[in-house]
């Protein structure tokens, strides 16, 4: 570029001045908090005092946020469950068939993101009623419904890098449509299945709106339990509760990360 | 390996309003090797889906060894089919891409190994079944799709465009390797492409398509000397072709009149007089066509000259306003805007019917 | 799954979509019954109220304030997502791989950290306790700790940290499909760097501008969590209000008319929006 180092110079320097507050915006929230998990204070006052694990030790003992941490564990491995078993077919239909009604189909499955929380919780809450699911099947049919669009997408998207004439090259080396499916598809798409279903598990683990409605006092997820003690009375088991998801959220993004790493190597 | 003949009768298809084949009939004998040539969107890539069982036809059938087709999938098909861009399977190595037909197939292991290794050695690719097809070099991929295709034994194998995506010089070489392969296994080969030379070179028998149907069957000598229409002519290769007319046995050329010679059946009216490069002589300028003893002098002007490595290939207009290529020895130093004349030889003409819906040869290039 | 999805011999043929009508079935079923049952709600309770809860809600100045809350945010945590997503991907567009890869996995942390966690986080920094103020004392700028926390700033603070992936993302993927030749031709007829930015690199990425956007739009309108833990009584959008009609007043046909207007809200931007969405997140 012919622009003068000089100039370049001082409009990096600009940019770094502007990046590092977005930097700082964009982490702060997850900073905060595991620091805040091992004070001694029980207010949650900057800076934290001492360092205990009073709070983790308190979480593990009670028996409600381990019962929580259950449940929460089988509502997100049931519904991506459900998510996978709906969304991978779909996402790879749409990813390699062209058809009148693709978009609007396309469209009908993304609507779930979008429509509020609240909306679908109360209509659930109500529904689901009616057709006897409540607790760890309410709770999992209702968590894949909004976990199913994110396993279509990212399945979607790996299908189109398919090329489709390796399909019909299966089949005229002797494979049978199920065959092909399973030796030549759904490998192929492998990448955007195991993403769609890591986003399946953290949309399920995460929410809280619909499991407000649809958990009852003897199952409730740890979403719901943080919510219940968030807005009564706040202490440091929160933090350390919080801290805990952090940590498994983390864990997973780090498994994504090296997983597409190694693939691309 | 079994060769099995192929019996195409009166396939018809259509995408939509769109009708790609209109009734295409076609015998290929067992062992034979054919192929179908014709530009992009003549219906040939099409035929070879039908045959292949990707696609059904509207009407008409398939048969393969007597066996018709109709309703049968791909995979009980038994045919080989090896694609334009290799299509090996990314997340195999080179013997699981070559296995996967005999694992469908139910063999067993040790069968596999087998066959595979033998099927390696027979493309020149011995000791790479570990290797992943992304580790391959573009000729070496295609090897291994053809040793996929015919590893498993298929009554027939189709090949559409298979060395499309190679560079020139490997393209030559992987034609002998395909020819020689032909003969080795005596299977029916059905070869898809839209390079003549290709065609040309390989084939028993080579299929002119032009939009969607059959223009020209026969012998490569037999299509390139003798074309039936003016397209087969003109897509087989550099002609020149002259405009004349017909009323019984004369002929009525820009030059004069004269009577029909060697051919025989000669069309009424309209007609093109057409000869290859190596059927004219290349000239000092003259004024005026000129008629001698059969021999038809013309003059011609170079619109362009390129140099073709043997021979110098000259873009021509002639005095009577038909356009043509020729060819030239390298030596005579032709330049463009020069003025030359051409001697053709009446008895070597082809003599061709002007149909009002054909293009002139020579206009698309 | 293949192109004629045929069984055995070619008799039984399934339909070429079979992959999707499970998913729509389930669909139907288990997300837009319920939803098309809430918003039934707002014609049958009471029974044959005809528009009688729309005529009621649209003229409470309740819902017209919560309404308002809810599209103020909206806008304004648009507006700011928009300029600094924006500003951020150009960023991560320019830096070495290094920067790429810090950069990027600073704007994907906040979408692996659940939001419920990170509002939380938020009250935490954000409280008279909190780090901010005790940074502003420390420093010496306030004596007294200035009360963030249950006001505007602190919802559109948190709200623009949890939506700003949503812009960075389909902005940044835009700009890794602009054709970085067609800056050297700008410059070679004669624009400067800031012309042929303007004129060449801004109008080929808007697309993810637009699309990131208004997704954050329609994701903000039906905000819950963060505006109840951060946000003052002035900054309670409908979605609460919605909460509080089934939880408290028991007024379902109340519920029901709201439920029915933002949702048609949120589907008519989503279809305004729909060509640059689809273009960037689903192809």
């Amino acid at each position: 570029m012919s622009t003068s180092h000089q100039e370049s110079r001082t409009a990096s320097l600009g940019r770094l001045a502007l990046l590092v507050p977005i930097v700082i915006l964009l982490l702060a929230p997850s900073l905060v908090i595991l620091p805040m998990s091992f004070s001694e204070s029980r207010v949650m006052s900057w800076p934290p005092r001492g360092f205990t694990f009073d709070w983790y030790v308190a979480l593990f003992a009670s028996g409600q946020w381990v019962a929580s941490s259950r449940h929460s564990v089988e509502v997100a491995l049931l519904s991506t469950a459900i998510a996978l078993l709906l969304g991978v077919p779909a996402g790879l239909t749409l990813g390699l068939k062209v058809w009148r009604w693709r978009e609007l189909t396309l469209a009908l499955v993304v609507v779930p993101l979008v429509i509020p929380t609240v909306v679908l919780a109360i209509g659930m809450y109500k529904v689901y009623v009616w057709l006897g699911l409540h607790d760890l099947l309410g709770l999992a049919a209702a968590h894949a419904m909004i976990g199913v669009p994110l396993v279509v997408i990212t399945t979607m998207s790996s299908a189109r890098q398919i090329n489709p004439v390796l399909l019909l090259a299966a089949r005229s080396l002797g494979a049978n449509p199920f065959k092909t499916f399973f030796f030549v598809t759904l490998p192929l798409a492998r990448g955007g299945v195991i993403s769609g279903a890591i986003f399946a598990f953290v949309t399920s683990w995460d929410e809280v709106v619909i499991a407000n409605f649809l958990s009852s006092p003897t199952y409730r997820t740890i979403p719901v339990q943080m919510w219940a003690q968030i807005t009564e009375r706040v202490d440091p088991t929160v933090a350390a509760m919080a801290s805990v998801l952090f940590v498994v959220s983390m864990a997973m993004m780090a498994g994504v990360t090296v997983l597409r790493w190694s693939r691309s190597r | 390996m079994t060769a099995k003949a192929i019996k195409l009768d009166n396939i018809v298809k259509a995408y939509g309003t769109q009708k790609v084949l209109h009734g295409v009939g076609l015998d290929v004998a067992a062992g034979e090797f054919v192929s179908m040539l014709g530009p992009s969107g003549s219906g040939k890539t099409t035929m070879l889906k039908i045959i292949a069982g990707f696609e059904d036809p509207d009407s008409g059938s398939v048969s393969i060894g007597g066996r018709p087709m109709t309703g049968i999938v791909p995979e009980h098909r038994n045919i080989g089919v090896v694609f334009q861009n290799y299509s090996l399977f990314p997340h195999m190595d080179v013997a699981s891409n070559i296995g996967f037909p005999l694992r469908m197939r139910g063999m067993s292991k040790a069968m596999q190994k087998d066959r595979i290794s033998s099927v390696l050695s027979l493309v020149a690719l011995d000791g790479l079944g570990a290797r992943m097809p992304n580790e391959l070099s573009g000729g070496q991929q295609q090897r291994v799709a053809i040793a996929r295709a015919i590893v498993f034994e298929p009554d027939i194998l189709l090949m559409d465009e298979p060395l499309g995506a190679l560079d020139r010089r490997l393209r030559t070489d992987m034609q002998l390797e395909i020819k020689a392969l032909h003969e080795r296994l005596g299977i029916t080969i059905v070869y898809v492409t839209h390079d003549q030379e290709e065609a040309l070179s390989m084939s028993d028998r080579v299929v002119v398509f032009n939009k969607g149907r059959i223009e020209q069957v026969g012998h490569p000598r037999e299509v390139y000397r003798h074309p039936s229409s003016l397209f087969v002519a003109d897509f087989l290769g550099d002609s020149l072709a002259l405009s004349a007319h017909i009323n019984g046995t004369d002929i009525r050329l820009p030059g004069g009149l004269m009577t029909a010679g060697t051919q025989s059946e000669l069309p009424e009216g309209a007609v093109k007089l057409l000869w290859r490069p190596d059927q004219m002589e290349v000239a000092a300028p003259i004024d005026a066509v000129t008629l001698q003893e059969r021999r038809l002098s013309v003059p011609a002007k170079v619109l362009t000259a390129a140099y073709a490595g043997t021979v110098l290939r000259l873009r021509v207009e002639l005095s009577t306003g038909d356009i043509g290529i020729v060819a030239a020895s390298d030596r005579a130093n032709i330049a463009a805007g020069e003025s030359i004349s051409l001697v053709l030889d009446l008895d070597e003409a082809t003599i061709l019917p002007l149909a009002a819906s054909d293009d002139i040869p020579g206009a698309r290039r | 799954m293949t192109a004629s999805a045929a069984i055995s011999g070619g008799r039984l043929r399934l339909p070429a979509t079979i992959g999707v009508w499970p998913l729509l079935l389930a669909l139907a079923v288990l997300l837009f019954l319920p939803a098309a049952a809430i918003i039934a709600n707002s014609f049958t309770e009471p029974q044959n109220a005809g528009f009688s809860n729309f005529s009621r809600i649209l003229s409470d100045p309740t819902f017209g304030r919560f309404a308002y809350n809810t599209v103020r945010i909206a806008v304004v945590v648009s507006f700011f997502t928009g300029l600094i997503g924006y500003f951020y991907a150009y960023a991560i567009y320019r830096s070495g791989p290094a920067g790429r890869s810090f950069l990027m996995t600073c704007a994907l942390l906040p979408l692996w950290t659940s939001l419920l966690v990170r509002s939380f986080a938020w009250t935490v920094i954000l409280r008279d306790t909190g780090i901010v103020n005790w940074l502003l004392m420390w420093v010496g700028i306030v004596d007294e700790p200035i009360g963030m926390l249950r006001t505007s700033f602190a919802v559109t603070v948190g709200m623009i940290q949890i939506l700003l992936p949503f812009t960075i993302l389909p902005i940044f993927a835009s700009m890794t499909k602009f054709d970085t030749t067609l800056l050297l031709a700008a410059r070679s007829l004669g624009a400067s760097p800031r012309r042929s930015f303007w004129l060449v690199f801004f109008p080929a990425t808007q697309v993810g501008l637009v699309a990131g956007l208004m997704l954050v739009f329609v994701l903000s309108l039906g905000y819950y969590i963060t505006p109840v833990l951060l946000g003052g009584p002035r900054d309670q959008p409908v979605a609460v209000l919605i909460d509080a009609q089934v939880t408290t007043q028991l007024d379902w046909g109340a519920a029901g008319a709201m439920s029915a207007i933002v949702t048609a809200a949120v589907l008519l931007m989503l279809a305004a929006g729909w060509r640059a969405i689809n273009k960037i997140f689903l192809v």
